[in-house]
């Protein structure tokens, strides 16, 4: 009885569906934080009958063969990337990104990471770095003179120093964006891993043809949506349910079958 | 020849197979663009050498049927999902070049700015191409006959970037399914972007249609119909057994 294992499929996938949706409003309000969906498949089937086969010697033709699916498969998690809303923090190194593209961070081993989450800060020598220490590219750093820090939309990172009557330009923040974002890989700490599926990093000034603006003293939230995720979760953990049903009714039809007295 | 045998296992089999596509359909409950199926059972005689009695009937389970009926349409907010509300299918071009057809629309690009279902097969524009987006496109609208337009950079316009193609057969129960919800037939489909009976809805994927109350009442009747055919095998041998016995007395 094939209905055993295919119950079984059924339950690890609602199984799998459940862990993405709980993921989801885990980080509910992780700064930058893209939903993520499951996506299931049926699996293969089995040509009990042939569609098209000939049911008679003078070419009549079976309407519809006899199909039996061997359960579902999960297809994919994709992550849903719409625009958070951006939520005022006050704070001055805190960036969002209002439109396309991601910002650049330098990891520890010398690659580069992307990352939406724009709660940036200042390491000992001045640089902007991200909350764990890793510095944003192209890299920036703040003179300890400075008493107001400007970053305005096309990204210009504008200086007022004690002293100094015009503001001096410190850099320019710039964004990459990718042929496919959704392709990119979730490595954690918000941040995002340049793959083959999402193809290569182009960079550019904010505010330009292609990529979004900077808000500073903002933060892109998640755009997690509750109601969504918990209707989707009630949903899942009665598909959990209605495929351990399966499982049940054909382990009793196997008890029946065992049970039953033969010659 | 036990007649009785042969007709209680031949229910027996067609029951099993029936739970089978049962369990099949409630694991895709929740799968994108998902039919459910049913089996379809028809009697077979065959004569008996006695041709003065009834011939034997046997339970086959003769073709499995697809429900096309529509799925809910369910919001998901991805501009590249589509559901079709209404007949139709995508039509969609496997890695060896072949094409199927899909209901479930739920898209995404590839490294070559391609739209591609989760498997990677390139769905078709109009005209047999596959359809692609440039790079940098934000604000994807799919109209709901099929147009694609697109906002390029933070450009004014929308431009227009192609066809996304819809499908439809003379003979829908004929397709067959591969898995991975793809279906394949030897039939040429027809173009039915624009009709009213068709449309593309965007942000949304159209759910599997399968009812799980109905599942589950099925799913109780084949377990009882089993149960019962079971016992009849169980009582035949005790009326065997004590034909036996009684016949066994008398010598």
């Amino acid at each position: 009885m094939r209905a055993l294992s295919i119950g079984a499929t059924g339950m690890e996938s609602q199984q799998l569906n459940i862990e993405v949706i709980s993921n989801n409003i885990a980080n509910l309000s992780t700064t930058g934080f893209k939903r993520s969906r499951a996506e299931f498949q049926d699996l293969l089937y089995q040509n009990v009958r042939s569609v098209g086969s000939a049911s008679s010697d003078t070419g009549a033709v079976l309407p519809s063969g006899l199909q039996v699916g061997l359960g579902v498969r999960p297809a994919a998690t994709y992550r849903i990337n719409t625009q958070g809303t951006l939520s005022t923090t006050g704070n001055t190194l805190d960036v969002a990104v209002n439109g396309l593209g991601y910002f650049q961070v330098q990891l520890p081993d010398g690659t580069t990471s992307y990352t939406r989450a724009g709660s940036f800060q200042l390491n000992s020598t001045g640089q902007i770095v991200t909350a764990d220490g890793y510095t944003v590219l192209p890299n920036i750093t703040v003179p300890t003179t400075t008493t107001a820090l400007t970053i305005n939309a096309s990204g210009q990172v504008l200086a007022t120093i004690s002293g100094q009557t015009a503001q001096q330009n410190l850099g320019q923040l710039q964004l990459a964006n990718f042929v496919n974002p959704a392709g990119l890989e979730a490595i954690g700490n918000n941040l995002y891993k340049e793959t083959t599926a999402s193809g290569s990093p182009t960079t550019g000034n904010p505010q330009t043809t292609s990529f979004g603006s900077l808000v500073q003293g903002s933060l892109e939230s998640s755009n997690v949506d509750t109601v969504t995720e918990i209707t989707n979760l009630i949903t899942a953990q009665r598909a959990y349910e209605l495929n351990s049903k399966v499982i049940t009714t054909a382990d009793q039809m196997m008890n029946t079958a065992n049970q039953t007295k033969t010659g | 020849m036990q007649a009785l045998g042969v007709i209680l296992l031949s229910g027996e089999e067609a029951l099993a197979r029936s739970m089978d596509v049962i369990a099949n359909n409630i694991a895709n409950a929740n799968t994108t663009g998902f039919k459910r199926e049913g089996v379809a059972f028809s009697t077979y005689l065959t004569n008996r050498p006695n041709a003065l009695t009834a011939p034997l009937q046997l339970a086959v389970d003769k073709a499995s049927y697809r429900d096309i009926s529509n799925g809910p349409i369910q919001k998901t907010g991805n501009e590249l999902d589509l559901a079709i509300s209404g007949k139709g299918y995508f039509q969609v071009q496997k890695a060896d070049g072949s094409f199927a057809y899909t209901r479930a629309g739920s898209f995404q690009l590839n490294s070559a700015g391609e739209l591609v279902t989760h498997s990677g097969e390139k769905v078709m524009g109009d005209g047999g191409q596959a359809l692609s987006l440039p790079e940098n496109v934000s604000e994807v609208n799919v109209s709901s006959d099929g147009y694609v337009t697109a906002r390029t950079g933070t450009g004014p316009d929308l431009s227009q970037l192609g066809k996304i193609s819809v499908v439809k057969f003379d003979h829908e129960q004929s397709l067959q399914m591969l898995g991975g919800g793809l279906y394949t037939t030897s039939e040429a489909p027809q173009t039915a972007n624009g009709e009213s009976t068709t449309g593309i809805v965007q942000g949304a994927v159209e759910d599997s249609n399968v009812n799980p109350v109905v599942e589950l009442t099925t799913m109780i009747q084949i377990s009882r119909s089993y149960q019962q055919t079971m016992n009849i095998i169980s009582s035949d041998r005790d009326r065997n057994q004590q034909a036996l016995d009684k016949l066994s007395k008398t010598s």
